[in-house]
């Protein structure tokens, strides 16, 4: 088969690569290894109950805002229905330290006001906090389509201070840092990695709107598969790469998949981990140092995910998150004690709901002894594992939202052992590769001509950084500033 | 440090991590046109640098001026010279 382009990874960014090459006018095939596009934000149905895994609720579905012009470019906006979140607290945070709970309301100046009652001390850290979180957003191109691209400086990132920095420079009222970094769960990095840039970016857009899509997650994947096939897109799934063809003047020629079958084209995108890069190619093609950089990569963190069915949706969970979290203990996103990491329930999908998700960072050395294990053979002290980590959790419901656990059948539970074996990634990480500060950014071309790097791991993570990532590729092909030409024409 | 040492340092590490050959090393040359390297590698040449001298580099204006092997070889001396006062 012949295309002009071939997308590796069908994750949101790799199908929001597509159906961009495919708006201007290419021929494009996209890779998946698993048996569905979009297998994270698929989520999956178990007895009944649809649980999305991925996508529960995103900043910037509002209209006008970055994803409704990004759904709406692609035609995906016909396709969902998207439902806001409560205004008054979208996010509601139990501690589990202190008889202390908060409401993140939707809006700059609910959420200014509801922080100052809550630390009227603070007044001046609060303002501080939400006007630079919202200059952020309003000055990267193609989060605002009226910033200007200007030249970006490869050394910009470096000037760059940790979330944890930030704070800490901010106040020193620890629980007003705790809360503030609360939303680290949207991107799985820790406040001491991740740049207070790319923080804001990933939260400003929640200030302004805070929407789900009626059945969830995976609603949004049957709208990209909805939208591939109308632009024509081959989308081939359980397909594995097994290398990329590159003829002897530099030049991408080819995608050889484990069958032995080759896709020809001109053009390689890799929206999967870029570190697989290296087993792709022929050796020789990047400098040791680039190698290097590549294999040096982390990836963000796992988790610990608890499914449960529920007789009726409970009251706690309409419309709204809620995060059980040690609010003093300091600035942590995956401290070693269960107990004290943040503990993100959700229903289980958006709209009338009968299941509750509670979702836990996790690191991939909790279950390493089982790591050789696969899918559907996991030996007997692995689930017993499961099951102990599944009374901890249920504990904490139990605990903290007595109403909720009253809800709730039989649990079951998901470990970075299954996430790695759904999502193919390497430590089951659900944001792919970590963004940190002190960094080189990742540039989406390469020395090997027609080879592009997308991904979450180019610019930012979650449902938009994925996307954005994608029109950052795109302009790195085509010209950022015919890329940026074409969304302004369709807003 | 001497300044030749210095200047054996970059030219050991450039060539290692760029591949290159030892007696291309030459002050006048190029290194976009005769060593080969391109907008691309300005990251990885200060990644180099970097870590050869275990210094940080966050003078763009200057980089982005690096036409030669021996304007590396000058900014890296400047700036050994500057942190060691």
């Amino acid at each position: 088969m012949r295309y002009d382009a071939v997308v590796i990874g069908g994750g949101v960014s790799g199908l929001t690569n597509a159906l961009l090459l495919a708006h201007f006018g290419q021929r494009v095939a996209v890779v998946e290894q698993a048996a569905v596009s979009a297998p994270l934000i698929r989520g999956f149905s178990r007895r009944g109950v649809l649980y999305d895994t991925g996508f529960h609720y995103a900043g910037g579905m509002g209209d006008g805002e970055v994803l409704d012009r990004f759904f709406n470019f692609f035609d995906l906006a016909d396709q969902i229905e998207t439902l806001p979140f409560a205004a008054n607290g979208f996010d509601r945070v139990i501690a589990s330290d202190s008889p202390f709970t908060f409401d993140f309301p939707v809006g700059e100046s609910s959420l200014r006001q509801s922080l100052v009652d809550a630390f009227p001390q603070e007044q001046s850290s609060i303002d501080t906090f939400i006007r630079d979180v919202m200059a952020v957003c309003d000055g990267l191109p193609y989060l605002n389509l009226h910033a200007t691209f200007g030249q970006q400086g490869i050394f910009d990132s470096l000037q760059d201070i940790s979330l944890a920095d930030y704070l800490q420079q901010l106040t020193g009222n620890r629980r007003l840092q705790y809360l503030l970094s609360l939303h680290c769960l949207l991107h799985g990095s820790a406040p001491q990695q991740i740049p207070f840039r790319l923080h804001a970016a990933v939260i400003g857009p929640y200030f302004r709107s805070v929407h789900g899509v009626r059945g969830g997650g995976a609603r949004l994947a049957e709208a990209f598969d909805h939208c591939l096939r109308r632009a024509g897109v081959d989308m081939l799934c359980s397909a594995r790469v097994d290398k990329i063809h590159v003829s002897q003047d530099r030049q991408v020629s080819g995608v050889e998949l484990a069958t032995g079958q080759v896709l020809e084209c001109r053009a390689v995108i890799n929206a999967a981990d870029p570190r697989l890069l290296l087993s792709w190619l022929p050796d020789g093609l990047f400098r040791p140092v680039y190698r290097r950089r590549l294999q040096a990569l982390e990836e963000t963190f796992s988790a610990h995910i608890l499914f449960a069915p529920c007789n009726n949706e409970p009251e706690p969970l309409k419309q709204r998150n809620l995060y059980l979290a040690a609010v003093d203990s300091g600035l942590q996103l995956c401290p070693s004690s269960l107990e004290q990491r943040p503990f993100y329930l959700t229903s289980a999908s958006e709209g009338p709901s009968t299941g509750v998700m509670g979702i836990l960072p996790a690191r991939f050395d909790e279950v390493e002894n089982w790591q050789q294990s696969s899918r559907g053979k996991r030996p007997v002290d692995y689930q017993m594992f499961k099951q102990q980590l599944g009374d901890r959790l249920m504990k904490r419901i139990r605990h903290a939202v007595p109403e909720v656990a009253e809800q709730m059948g039989e649990p079951f539970i998901a470990t970075p052992l299954t996430l790695r074996d759904y999502m193919y990634t390497e430590r089951g990480a659900v944001y792919g590769i970590r963004h940190e500060v002190e960094q080189y950014p990742l540039q989406a071309a390469t020395r090997v001509r027609g080879l592009f790097l997308s991904g979450q791991a180019l610019i930012a993570p979650g449902v938009m950084g994925a996307m954005v990532g994608a029109f950052y590729t795109c302009g790195a092909m085509f010209g950022h500033e015919r890329v940026l030409e074409e969304l302004n024409q369709c807003s | 440090m001497t300044e030749q040492e210095v200047i054996n340092t970059i030219n050991i590490a450039l060539a290692e991590e760029f591949e290159l050959e030892l007696d291309e090393m030459q002050p006048d040359v190029s290194i976009y046109e005769d060593l080969g390297l391109d907008s691309l590698d300005t990251v990885d040449m200060v990644i180099v640098l970097e870590g050869a001298f275990k210094f940080k580099i966050r003078e763009e204006a200057e980089v982005k001026e690096i036409r030669t092997l021996g304007d590396i070889h000058s900014f890296v001396i400047k700036k050994i010279t500057a942190e060691s006062k």
